[in-house]
């Protein structure tokens, strides 16, 4: 390691702390050692975290603290790493969250800050206003109570001409409802784990950004030539084309074949909601993330029927797509996009609707729910029972007051027999994403071994699409940084599991590694964007943009360390391979996949790729943690201390 | 005359504007050496839907409508 410049060169070189108990905000300089160590973004917000959010404190108390990380290459021009992580205790697990937006961290970068550290609780209701090294806590009691949209749009009037970055809460964070997000730009999410409540808690309704510091890069020649064959191999991507004109879209026939897109004769999502009825009916034009040249997020507009004319936006149309098109049998898409509007502007997560909708429906089925003002919601769903159970888990009327606190809480209030008919895993509602009894790949697998739980971004893999072969996994866990007998221990005619001749669970360990250390970095993962970036191509571009000159090599470790910080914070608190289980529905039941059926999934089927998975990891496997000899390899000795 | 001292008429469309800011980026990398939309002489504005401006230190070189992902600029002359 050679070289390093302390500001204003990929990293724009201070991180600052704003206590909202004393109101004192104090600029920091990010030190060199722990940009070697933890490169920002997540990795910052990792080792930031455990230091400062204690253990068991309240979620929604002053004690929490919000990390929020933008790393080394964010507001340059490395094509499509605008992401910035949100790092915090999340009301809804008790546990560890982390969650990334792709618009906020360009503007944090320009105003000179790579973190932002927010601690302790007003007790009035504020907004933080950041215009370079002019930061302030101002009055938000006008703004208390409004959606994201029109707290938003107040922010951006009231500071015009300036053009200012605006992350938001809506009623739903402000009512401390642990579904809640946080709405960055009216456009990208905060999305998992409640962190809109998080903020609502600490009565913090906003955060406004405006920088003219700019970012810096140490070697321009060498940054524009790096840039320029990031955008070469960008152009080369066949699909880029179709990511453009169909976002997320483009998955929806992949998903309808593994079942997730659930249907019933009398509502096919597959034609409903595809991706020609998407471009016919809503969508309007693309929209990206800054610095990204694919342009995957969209503006709809709808063109007929009750909610003609509406405009809004949407970061994942998929997502909404599924939640209320499928899950919740909206009608259609005029009323699937004003499902995604009323959820944005109240600040609810779309995937945690619909996993509370499914909750719902399958309580009702059960007679759980009879003599409960729930029943005409969860009876047959579609929009207007969709809307109205938004509007009340946003205000935490009747039922949705129960329901505001997750299925943990719900199904405690409902009974025994609620419990039994959960739909979720470690509290959270179940992506409408990866059932592993259809693909048992690395992304279905990720959600019991991922710190922020029951979800599956930093597993996400080339086993998305089922049935790869062989010397094509192998080739990729190379390319992630799978050392050669790793390899063989991955790629095996001998690997247990419903994927053929890999062991999803050896793989996953390499998956999150990497992806935890392109992440650090703020690279998306959406497909047209994850396939420009490598180790090196990450590391090259580091080197030129901060002058600190790093191997390649080195990044799985790095990595390995945010990965092992990030699930040290919960096993600090008890947290063991135990915790996390499947549903039993899926341990229970077949599943059909188009016109075939798959099996149940067996306990023992899970525990040996679990297994594999923590013995690649160096880790404790009967308990499925960390040991003190790996923390302290990985220079975590004060996490060591823990154990 | 090189092609970065011609002057063209600049022209954009909202409808096709994803926000994405790359020209931008490209103008202040290219005339102030940094990253910064806040130097840049092409203007996004995303709370008027994209509108697009350019500045009166816009020497209308046309390097934005030449980088822009999705044809959304136009340089003639």
């Amino acid at each position: 390691m050679s070289g390093s410049k302390m500001s204003n060169a990929g990293y724009a070189g201070k991180i600052l702390y704003v206590d909202l108990n004393s109101e004192k905000i104090s600029p920091e300089p990010f030190p060199e050692d722990l940009r070697w160590k933890f490169i920002g973004g997540v990795g910052l917000n990792a080792k930031l975290a455990y230091d400062l959010i204690p253990p068991d404190a309240d979620p929604l108390g002053k004690d929490n603290a919000v990390l929020i990380g933008a790393g080394p290459l964010v507001g340059t021009l490395a094509p499509g790493v605008p992401k910035t992580e949100i790092t915090t205790r999340s009301p809804l697990t008790g546990r560890l969250v982390t969650s990334s937006t792709g618009h906020f961290g360009h503007a944090l970068k320009y105003a000179g800050y790579d973190g932002l550290v927010i601690t302790g609780a007003s007790d009035s209701p504020v907004y933080l206003r950041i215009f370079d090294d002019e930061v302030e806590l101002c009055d938000a009691s006008h703004l208390w109570g409004k959606d994201i949209y029109e707290a938003t749009d107040e922010l951006y009037h009231r500071y015009k001409p300036k053009i200012c970055t605006v992350a938001a809460i809506g009623p739903a964070g402000e009512n401390l409802v642990r579904l809640a997000l946080v709405l960055t730009d009216k456009l990208s999410t905060w999305g998992k784990g409640g962190v809109g409540a998080v903020l609502g808690a600490k009565k913090l309704k906003a955060i406004v950004v405006h920088g003219t510091k700019g970012i810096g890069v140490a070697d321009r020649k060498a940054f524009r030539s790096l840039v320029d064959a990031a955008y070469s191999n960008f152009r080369s991507d066949p699909n880029r084309e179709m990511w453009t004109t169909l976002g997320t879209m483009v998955s929806w026939e992949m998903y309808a074949r593994t079942g997730v897109a659930k249907g019933t004769p009398d509502h096919d999502p597959i034609t409903l909601f595809g991706p020609k009825a998407y471009l016919e009916q809503v969508k309007r034009q693309s929209l990206s993330c800054p610095t990204c040249p694919t342009g995957c997020k969209a503006r709809l507009n709808v063109r007929e029927g009750m909610f003609a004319g509406l405009d809004t936006n949407t970061s994942c149309n998929l997502g909404g797509a599924m939640a209320y098109g499928t899950v919740c049998k909206v009608e259609d898409y005029g009323r699937v996009a004003k499902c995604h509007d009323t959820a944005n502007r109240l600040g609810l997560e779309s995937s945690y609707v619909a996993g509370m909708a499914t909750f719902l429906a399958g309580l009702y089925e059960r007679g759980v729910l009879s003599g409960r003002d729930a029943e005409a919601v969860a009876s047959g769903l579609g929009y207007e029972n969709t809307a109205r159970l938004m509007r009340m888990i946003a205000y935490r009327e009747g039922i949705g007051s129960i329901l505001a606190d997750g299925w943990d809480e719900a199904a405690k209030e409902l009974g025994p027999e609620a419990e039994k008919y959960r739909e979720y895993i470690r509290g959270t509602g179940v992506e409408p994403g990866f059932d592993p009894r259809a693909n048992l790949g690395t992304e279905a697998l990720g959600p019991l071994t991922t710190p922020k739980g029951a979800h599956w971004t930093m597993a996400l893999s080339l086993t998305v699409v089922p049935g790869r072969k062989p010397d094509q996994v192998a080739r990729y866990a190379q390319k992630i940084g799978a050392p050669p007998d790793a390899v063989g221990r991955i790629v095996t005619a001998d690997a247990p599991g419903r994927y053929s001749n890999v062991h999803s669970g050896r793989l996953l360990k390499y998956v999150e590694d990497f992806n935890a250390a392109l992440y650090c970095f703020g690279v998306c993962n959406r497909p047209p964007i994850l396939r420009l970036y490598g180790l090196e191509d990450c590391a090259k571009l580091f080197s030129a943009a901060t002058g600190m000159d790093l191997d390649p090599a080195s990044l799985p470790e790095v990595g390995e360390r945010v990965v092992n910080s990030l699930i040290m914070f919960n096993v600090r608190e008890g947290y063991t391979r135990a915790s996390f289980k499947y549903p039993t529905m899926w341990m229970a039941e077949k599943m059909k996949v188009g016109d075939r059926e798959t099996p149940a999934l067996t306990q023992e089927e899970v525990d040996l790729l679990l297994d594999g998975y923590y013995q690649e990891r160096g880790w404790d496997v009967i308990r499925g943690i960390p040991t003190r000899e790996k923390l302290m390899a990985l220079g975590l000795d004060s996490m060591a201390s823990a154990l | 005359m090189t092609e970065k001292q011609m002057e063209y008429v600049m022209s954009g469309d909202r409808e096709k504007c994803t926000g994405c800011l790359i020209c931008a980026l490209e103008c202040s990398f290219l005339y102030e050496g940094r990253f910064s939309p806040e130097a840049s002489r092409i203007i996004i504005n995303k709370t008027y839907e994209n509108s697009i401006t350019f500045t009166s230190d816009c020497t209308r070189c046309g390097v934005c409508a030449d980088v822009c992902p999705f044809n959304a600029l136009t340089k003639s002359l």
